[in-house]
C-alpha cells in the first residue's frame, strides 16, 4: 500500500505540492487528474524517489520511496519525457533493467511481442509513441509493485491503448500491484481506474473510488411551469447551473434518490436523471471549485 | 558502490572501454617508434608522460560523462529513481572513473617498463610514479566532479571545470604581476606562499610537478614537494563535501536551470572580475592609467556578457555594474596602499646575500656616451628626435662567497646602489622610463643554469663612472657603442655596435673630444 502524509514540496519560493495525503490501496488503479501545472509530475516523481519531500512522507508498505532502496527496487517509473541513451536500443536497454531491477525474461518477451517493436534497432529513430511502448514494456517487465506512469498514454494510438490496457488489467490480476495513471486522456483513465485523484494547486482537490464519485454527481433535467431562480435550489450543494426558457439543467453533488425525490417535491413537468462521465465529473469539480475560490 | 549499478556501467560499454584502453596504450607506446637502448629512460618519460595527459584528460571528461544525467530532466527521472541510493551512484561513479583512468595508466606504463625498461627505470621510481599518480587521479576526479556538479546543466559544468581549471593561472598572474609593479626587486622567495599561489590554487598542477620530479629529477626545477600533498588531500576533502551538498543531497529539479549555485557562476564572474582588476590596478597605480582604458571597458563588455550567459537573459540589471564599479574603485585603493606601504611590506624583506656559494650582481644601463651616469632612452626609436647614439654598459660582477672579504668594499657600492634602486622605484614619477636592469641573485656553481633568490630592479639611473671605474677593479665591463646612421631615404637604422672595454671607451672618447 502506497501512503502519502502531509506531503509537501517547493521549487524554490513556488509551493508546488502541499500538505497532500493520498493512500493507494494494493490492486488498485488511481487515476491521477489536474489542469496543467497543478503538481501531477512533480508528484509521481516524489512517489518514484526522484524529488525529496521538503516535509512529509511516501512510503510503499511501510519503506520510504526515497530513502529505501529495496521499496525503489519495486517502483516502474515511466516519465512523461523518457530519457534513452545515445545509439540505446531495447536490447541494450533491458541490461540496465536486467541489472537494477526484478527484470523478467518472459513477460519482456510477451509484451515485446505484444507492442511489436524491433528490439535491435535505435530508440532514437522511434517515433514518440514507440518510445513510449518501449517505456511501458519495461515498466510491466519487472514485477513492479507500485507503477508510476506519467501522461501514459501520451502518443500511443489506439491498438496500442488497448493492448496496454489488457496489459494492466492481466497484471493487475496476476499480481500484487497498483497504479497510479496520470493522463489528461480522461476517457481512457474510465475505462481503466477504479478510483481517482484530482489534484489541484498542490493538493488533493477530491478523490476516491471513481464508480462511486459518478454516482454521486448527477445531471438533471428539469421543466417548470413558472420561472425560477438559481436561489430556488439554494439547499442543493449545485455545480453546474443553467437555465432556457422553462428548461433547466443542473449538476448537484448528492445522493440521487434523495436529490430526485426533492426535485419532484418542486412539481416539475419534466425531471430526467443523466448518469456524468469521468470528464464531467472533472470539468464540473474544477468549474465548482472556480466558483468557490 | 554498488554492485549491480558498476556491473550496468562495465557491461553496458564493454567495446567503448576495450576500445580506449587499446587506444590509450597505442598512445603510450607512440615513443618506441624511435626506440634506441642508450635513450631507454627518456623513452619510458615520454610514454609516462603521455599516459598522465590521458588520465588527467579522463578525470574530466569521465565525470562529464557520468555525471551528465542529473543536468537533464528525462535522464535524472530514469537515474535518480533506480534503486541505487545516491551516496552508492556518486562512489560508484568516482570508483569506475578511477579505474579506468588510473587502470589505463597503470596497465600502460607497466606494459613499457616491463617490455623495454626494466633495466633503466629502478623499481623505486616506477613505484613513486604508481603510487603517486594514483592519488593524484583520486584528487583529480573528487575536484573535477565536484565542479562539475556545482552546475545545472551540461554546458555550464563544462564552462564551470575550464574556469576552475583557469582559475589558480588568473591568480598566478594577478600574483606576477603584483609582484612586478609593486615590488621593487620583484622578489618574493620561489618558495613562499605567494609565489606559490598559483600552483597551490591548482591540484592539476600540483599533480605535474611532482610527476615530474619522480620522472626527471636531474631536469626537474623542483624535487618532489611532499607539502603539495597536504593542499591536495585539502583539495579532496573539500571536493568530497561539494559532492555531498550537491548531488547526494542535490535538489532533482536543479536540472536544467540556470546555475545560480553560489560555487558556480556567481563566485566564478566575481573572481575572475576581482582576479583581472586587481591586475590592472597594479599597473595603474604603478605605471599609470593610461593604455589601461580600452581594458577596463573591454573587462566590463566581458562581464557583462558572463551575466548573459549566465543567466540566460539579455535583460542587463543595475547590480552587476554596481558590483563592477565598487570593484574598481576597490581594487585601486587595495592597490595603492600595496604602493603605500611599499608591497605590504614585502619589498622589505630580509635577504642573505651568501644564500648559495656565489653571489651575482648583473647590470645593463643604456647611456649617454659623454656621460655613462645618464640614461637613455633612444635605443630603438629610429626617428630624428631619438635618434642619438649612445652606449650601452654591461657587465657580470661574480662573487665567491669564501672570498667575499676580499669584495666587501665592492659588495658595500653594489648593496648602496641596491638601495637606491629600491627607493627609486617607489619615488619615481608615473612615466618615467629607464634603460636600467639591475639583477642580483645567487648560485649553486658557476656553471649552473639555476639561480636563486632572484631580485631584479628597474626603474633606478644608471651607476655614474666613478663606480662603474671601481667595478671594473673587479669584473670587465662592456661597453657597446651603438651609432646612428641614415639610409638613402633619409630615415635613421642602428649601425653595427662597437664593443670595447670600459677604459678603452673612456680613452677613446677622450681623444676624440
Amino acid at each position: 500500500m502506497l501512503k502519502i502524509e502531509h506531503l509537501s514540496k517547493n521549487f524554490g519560493k513556488k509551493e508546488v505540492l502541499k500538505d497532500l495525503n493520498l493512500t493507494v490501496a494494493n490492486k488498485s488503479i488511481v487515476g491521477l487528474v489536474g489542469i496543467n501545472g497543478a503538481g501531477k509530475s512533480t508528484l509521481l516523481r516524489s512517489i518514484a524517489g526522484v524529488y525529496a519531500p521538503e516535509q512529509g512522507s511516501i512510503t510503499l508498505d511501510g519503506r520510504s520511496t526515497y530513502t529505501d532502496m529495496s521499496a525503489k527496487k519495486e517502483i516502474a517509473f515511466v516519465s512523461d519525457d523518457a530519457y534513452f541513451p545515445m545509439g540505446a536500443t531495447i536490447n541494450s536497454t533491458k541490461l540496465y533493467y536486467q541489472c537494477m531491477y526484478n527484470f523478467d525474461e518472459a513477460a519482456y518477451q510477451k509484451y515485446l511481442n505484444m507492442f511489436k517493436l524491433d528490439p535491435k534497432a535505435s530508440i532514437a529513430t522511434f517515433s514518440k509513441g514507440m518510445k513510449r511502448r518501449v517505456s511501458l514494456i519495461f515498466a510491466l517487465s519487472i514485477h513492479a509493485k507500485l507503477l508510476l506512469l506519467d501522461e501514459a498514454y501520451d502518443g500511443l494510438e489506439p491498438i496500442a491503448r488497448l493492448h496496454f490496457k489488457n496489459a494492466l488489467t492481466d497484471l493487475l490480476e496476476d499480481e500484487d500491484v497498483s497504479v497510479i495513471i496520470s493522463s489528461h486522456s480522461l476517457k481512457e483513465l474510465e475505462d481503466i481506474c477504479d478510483s481517482f485523484a484530482m489534484l489541484e494547486n498542490g493538493n488533493i482537490m477530491t478523490g476516491g473510488d471513481l464508480s462511486e464519485s459518478k454516482e454521486h454527481i448527477n445531471k438533471y433535467q428539469l421543466a417548470f411551469r413558472d420561472p425560477h431562480t438559481r436561489e430556488d435550489f439554494r439547499d442543493f450543494d449545485i455545480l453546474q447551473y443553467e437555465n432556457e426558457g422553462q428548461v433547466y439543467k443542473l449538476v448537484i453533488r448528492g445522493d440521487s434518490d434523495d436529490i430526485e425525490a426533492r426535485l419532484r417535491a418542486m412539481d416539475p413537468m419534466l425531471l430526467n436523471i443523466l448518469p456524468v462521465n469521468f470528464e464531467e465529473l472533472f470539468i464540473y469539480e474544477l468549474e465548482s471549485r472556480g466558483e468557490r475560490v | 558502490m554498488n554492485k549491480n549499478y558498476f556491473n550496468w556501467l562495465i557491461k553496458s560499454r564493454k567495446i567503448s572501454i576495450l576500445f580506449f584502453i587499446l587506444i590509450y596504450i597505442a598512445f603510450q607506446l607512440i615513443p618506441f617508434s624511435t626506440f634506441d637502448s642508450y635513450s631507454a629512460k627518456d623513452t619510458f618519460v615520454t610514454s609516462a608522460n603521455i599516459g598522465c595527459f590521458l588520465s588527467m584528460l579522463m578525470t574530466v571528461a569521465l565525470p562529464v560523462f557520468l555525471f551528465s544525467y542529473i543536468h537533464r530532466k528525462s535522464s535524472a527521472d530514469m537515474f535518480l529513481s533506480m534503486p541505487v541510493s545516491r551516496r552508492e551512484q556518486l562512489i560508484t561513479n568516482l570508483v569506475f572513473t578511477w579505474l579506468m583512468s588510473y587502470g589505463s595508466f597503470f596497465i600502460g606504463t607497466t606494459l613499457v617498463w616491463v617490455a623495454r625498461t626494466l633495466n633503466v627505470i629502478p623499481v623505486r621510481m616506477w613505484l613513486s610514479l604508481q603510487v603517486f599518480t594514483a592519488f593524484a587521479l583520486i584528487v583529480l576526479i573528487l575536484v573535477h566532479s565536484a565542479v562539475y556538479n556545482l552546475a545545472n546543466s551540461i554546458f555550464d559544468g563544462i564552462v564551470m571545470i575550464g574556469a576552475y581549471a583557469l582559475l589558480p593561472a588568473i591568480a598566478g598572474l594577478s600574483v606576477t604581476s603584483f609582484l612586478y609593479s609593486m615590488i621593487a626587486g620583484k622578489n618574493v622567495p620561489d618558495d613562499s606562499f605567494v609565489n606559490q599561489l598559483g600552483t597551490f590554487l591548482s591540484p592539476l598542477a600540483m599533480s605535474f610537478i611532482n610527476i615530474g620530479a619522480i620522472l626527471e629529477p636531474d631536469y626537474s626545477d623542483a624535487t618532489f614537494n611532499y607539502y603539495y600533498l597536504i593542499p591536495m588531500i585539502m583539495f579532496a576533502i573539500i571536493a568530497a563535501a561539494l559532492l555531498k551538498l550537491n548531488f547526494i543531497n542535490r535538489k532533482a529539479e536543479r536540472a536544467g536551470q540556470i546555475s545560480d549555485n553560489p560555487l558556480s557562476y556567481p563566485f566564478i564572474i566575481n573572481i575572475y572580475l576581482v582576479l583581472i582588476l586587481l591586475d590592472l590596478a597594479w599597473t595603474v597605480v604603478s605605471d599609470g592609467p593610461e593604455d589601461l582604458l580600452f581594458f577596463y571597458l573591454l573587462l566590463f563588455f566581458i562581464y557583462v556578457i558572463s551575466s548573459f550567459v549566465y543567466k540566460r537573459t539579455l535583460k542587463i540589471s543595475v547590480r552587476p555594474i554596481a558590483f563592477f564599479v565598487c570593484a574598481c574603485i576597490l581594487t585601486i585603493g587595495f592597490a595603492r596602499v600595496g604602493w603605500i606601504t611599499e608591497g605590504f611590506g614585502l619589498s622589505n624583506l630580509p635577504y642573505n646575500l651568501f644564500s648559495e656559494p656565489y653571489l651575482y650582481y648583473e647590470y645593463r644601463a643604456d647611456a649617454k656616451i659623454e656621460n655613462l651616469g645618464e640614461d637613455t632612452a633612444a635605443r630603438d626609436d629610429a626617428n630624428e628626435n631619438a635618434a642619438k647614439d649612445y652606449a650601452q654598459v654591461n657587465f657580470t660582477l661574480e662573487i665567491p662567497a669564501d672570498r667575499k672579504d676580499e669584495y666587501k668594499n665592492i659588495i658595500d657600492l653594489m648593496e648602496d646602489y641596491r638601495h637606491k634602486s629600491k627607493s627609486n622605484f617607489y619615488t619615481r614619477d608615473i612615466g618615467d622610463e629607464s634603460s636600467v636592469y639591475f639583477e642580483v641573485y645567487n648560485k649553486m656553481d658557476k656553471d649552473t643554469y639555476r639561480y636563486d633568490n632572484y631580485y631584479s630592479y628597474s626603474s633606478t639611473s644608471p651607476l655614474s663612472e666613478k663606480e662603474l671605474l671601481e667595478i671594473s677593479k673587479y669584473c670587465s665591463i662592456n661597453v657597446d657603442v651603438y651609432n646612428y646612421g641614415k639610409d638613402s631615404d633619409g630615415d635613421y637604422y642602428i649601425d653595427d655596435s662597437n664593443e670595447m672595454s670600459l677604459t678603452e671607451f673612456i680613452a677613446r672618447r677622450s681623444s676624440a673630444k
